[in-house]
Parts: structure tokens; C-alpha cells; sequence
């Protein structure tokens, strides 16, 4: 008898709360609800290979500069998550103590995919940094093989007589993001 | 409520220090750049015919041909402390007409790490010196660039040479690391 008389008593409060629900639904026109979204400011940078080769080479023709050898093989890729009106770059230089061997210079040019920041043009790498892609907004360059900065790496002869045969110098690039 | 406003702000606070960790990041890359050891040699053509002619006078003995058009061009790479140098010699079998000598006088531009002239050599078919010290280097490849190299056919033995002979022999010049 109890169990019956709460399930009596139950339908109508359950038909009460549906017509106050529905009343509300009708009659009221807004509700405001508190939702806090925040978008972490990202900026990770990472490159496709962590080493990169350059040979100077035998001229085509003896009396001649041997060709400045390149090598356009890696990417630099990033994300990045800007606040209104902020931009990044990515800058680059030698690590302390690092440089190209004697008579040469390490030029370096990045050029980005579109909505990826622009191109500051070629640089010669030195142990200060230099913007080598400015105006990053929000992206994701993408993981490809082929996504992102492209780096094209010259190394440059600048003195023929400076040259050393055989010297063979692995030297550390840094490549970093951050504020403009 | 109040418990619930602060784990919301303690969220936003957390996304906001994790952003904050991410302001700046890098990347680095190892560049290993190497330059080869470079010794290339070439010369800028073959001497006109070098001709003995009648002298002046009687009883003279007749005048030398010579040729200064061509010149050696080369590309050098060298480790420190080492230098390269140029030598000439006949190739096997060949030698100047009888009652002649071939002179050879080799002169670099006097540009930097060029080298330097090994004075005049009678071409044998035994390599000898005509441009020494050469170090890292480039000559150009313009008409006249490089090491002069300055050929004169003299007369040794007048009582040897037969008129009318014509020969033509090869020189050959080899850029190679110095002893």
C-alpha cells in the first residue's frame, strides 16, 4: 500500500516538474551559462632531420671556383597558437663556438608554406640570431616529409685562399620560435 | 560553488602555465660541412708551331721560335702546411727536333697562394719543377689567366738540325702535392 501511495504521489509530482520544465521553456527566453574556454598558447618548432651534409667539391672546370654546394632537404615544422595581434619568427643561429670552416660561410634561407609566416630572405648563419621566417600566426605547418619551413642550406666560399682540404666541420644550428 | 570556481580557475591557471612552458621553443641541427681536397689542372690551348728561322745575318746562328699565348689554370685545395706544385716533362717518346731544345719558363700572376715561378727548364722527358708553392687556390679561367707558360725552341747544335723537320710533341704538365 505504501509503495503504491509514493508511486501515486510520485506521478504527480513528476507531471508537476514537466509542467514547470515546459513552463520554463516556454516562458522563460535566456539562460546564461558560464562556459570558460581557454586556447593554450602553443609554440613547439622541430625539424625533419637533425643533421645536413654539404661537400665542396672538385670545379667543373680546373681555374675555377668549385660550385658553392647546397642542400634543401629538411624542414623546419611548428605549431603555434598566438594571442590576438601577436606574431612569432624563428631565428637562427650558431650554438657558442660553432662556425663554417675557414674560407667558407653557412647561408641559410627558410621559405614557408602559405599561412605559414614569411620568408626574411637569405641569411649567413652567425652566433647572433637572425629571423629567418617572421609574421607566425596561428598554424600547424603538418608532420609530411615536405610540410613546412623548407631550409636551404648554402655553404658559401668567400675566401678560395682560406680553404683547408680535408677540414671537416660538424658545427650546431639552432632554430628557435618565439614573440616577435 | 565556491569549491567549483576554484577548480576551474585552478584549470584556466594550469592551461595558461602549460601555454607559458610553450612560449619558446627550439630546434637545433648538426651541419657537418667538409672541403674536399681540389688539385685540378688545364691549359688554355696548344702553342702555335714554334719555327727556327734564318738569322739576320750570315754566320748568325739562326733565331729561336717561342710562344707565350697559353696558360696553365688551376684549382687547388690544399691541407694546412702542405703545398702543391706544377712539373713538365715530355710525354714517353717524345723529345724536340735534332739540334733543338724545348725551354719551358712557367709564370704564375702573383696571385695569393698561386705559386711561384721555377725559373726556365729544358723539357725532358724527366719531371721537372716550374710552378712551386701553390697553396689553396682559384686562377681564373679568363683568356689569360693562370701560370704564362712560355715556350721557346732554341738551337743546341747547329750542325744537328735538319731542315724542313717538323715534329710535334707533347708536354705534359701535372699539378701534384710537393715532396
Amino acid at each position: 500500500m505504501r509503495s503504491k501511495m509514493r508511486s501515486l504521489k510520485a506521478v504527480p509530482a513528476a507531471a508537476l516538474c514537466a509542467f514547470i520544465l515546459s513552463g520554463q521553456i516556454r516562458s522563460a527566453t535566456t539562460v546564461n551559462s558560464a562556459v570558460s574556454v581557454s586556447i593554450a598558447s602553443f609554440c613547439l618548432i622541430a625539424v625533419t632531420s637533425s643533421s645536413v651534409s654539404l661537400t665542396i667539391t672538385n670545379p667543373s672546370t680546373p681555374g675555377s671556383v668549385p660550385a658553392n654546394t647546397t642542400n634543401s632537404s629538411t624542414y623546419a615544422q611548428y605549431s603555434s597558437t598566438v594571442a590576438s595581434g601577436v606574431t612569432r619568427r624563428i631565428t637562427a643561429a650558431w650554438e657558442t663556438g660553432n662556425s663554417a670552416p675557414s674560407g667558407c660561410d653557412l647561408r641559410l634561407q627558410a621559405t614557408p608554406g602559405s599561412g605559414q609566416g614569411s620568408s626574411a630572405g637569405q641569411i649567413v648563419v652567425s652566433t647572433t640570431a637572425q629571423n629567418i621566417v617572421t609574421g607566425i600566426g596561428g598554424c600547424a605547418t603538418g608532420t609530411g616529409a615536405t610540410s613546412g619551413a623548407q631550409l636551404a642550406f648554402t655553404l658559401f666560399i668567400n675566401a678560395m685562399t682560406s680553404l683547408v682540404a680535408g677540414q671537416s666541420t660538424s658545427a650546431t644550428l639552432t632554430l628557435t620560435m618565439t614573440d616577435s | 560553488m565556491k569549491a567549483r570556481k576554484a577548480i576551474l580557475s585552478g584549470a584556466v591557471i594550469g592551461l595558461g602555465l602549460v601555454g607559458l612552458m610553450f612560449a619558446a621553443a627550439t630546434a637545433t641541427q648538426t651541419v657537418t660541412m667538409q672541403v674536399n681536397a681540389i688539385c685540378v689542372l688545364a691549359v688554355t690551348g696548344n702553342p702555335s708551331t714554334l719555327t727556327v728561322t734564318a738569322p739576320a745575318t750570315g754566320g748568325q746562328a739562326p733565331s729561336n721560335g717561342s710562344n707565350t699565348a697559353t696558360y696553365a689554370q688551376y684549382t687547388s685545395t690544399v691541407a694546412s702546411g702542405t703545398t702543391r706544385k706544377i712539373t713538365a716533362k715530355w710525354e714517353s717518346g717524345d723529345a724536340a727536333p735534332a739540334g733543338c731544345a724545348l725551354k719551358l719558363t712557367a709564370t704564375p700572376s702573383g696571385g695569393t697562394n698561386q705559386g711561384t715561378s721555377a725559373g726556365q727548364i729544358t723539357v725532358t722527358s724527366t719531371a721537372q719543377d716550374v710552378v712551386t708553392t701553390i697553396r689553396s687556390c682559384v686562377t681564373g679561367t679568363g683568356g689569360s689567366n693562370g701560370a704564362q707558360l712560355s715556350y721557346s725552341l732554341e738551337v743546341s747544335d747547329a750542325t744537328a738540325l735538319v731542315a724542313s723537320e717538323s715534329k710535334s710533341a707533347t708536354v705534359s704538365l701535372t699539378l701534384t702535392d710537393a715532396a
